[in-house]
């Protein structure tokens, strides 16, 4: 029946918005781990360098 | 090299803010596409009884 109908249009269009919201989130919580993880990546890094720059400096001054 | 560990927090947060705004822009966008298809239903579905 027509009821029966724009139930089911109700239902679609209800799961179709809920499903977006959910598509962003999950991308937006995984760019944000992400983001982190570079950030922490690059960090580490730059502190493995400072620290291998100032045993080279402190060994050679010994 | 520890001094910079909170301003690299406060520019991660800084970024995030802007991210946070866009994601409620797009979740703000699905909730009014939601309102406006419903409403197309309702009227359609409420002239016809």
């Amino acid at each position: 029946s027509d009821s029966v109908k724009g139930l089911e249009e109700m239902r679609a269009q209800y799961i179709k918005a809920v499903s977006k919201i959910k598509c962003d989130m999950l991308c937006y919580i995984r760019e944000s781990k992400e983001r982190a993880a570079e950030i922490i990546k690059v960090e580490i890094l730059r502190e493995r360098q400072e620290t291998a720059r100032k045993m080279h400096k402190y060994y050679l001054t010994c | 090299p520890t001094s910079s560990v909170g301003s690299i927090a406060a520019r991660y947060l800084e970024e995030e803010e802007l991210r946070s705004q866009h994601i409620l822009e797009c979740l703000n966008a699905h909730v009014e596409e939601l309102k406006k298809e419903s409403e197309k239903i309702v009227r359609q579905f409420g002239h016809q009884e």
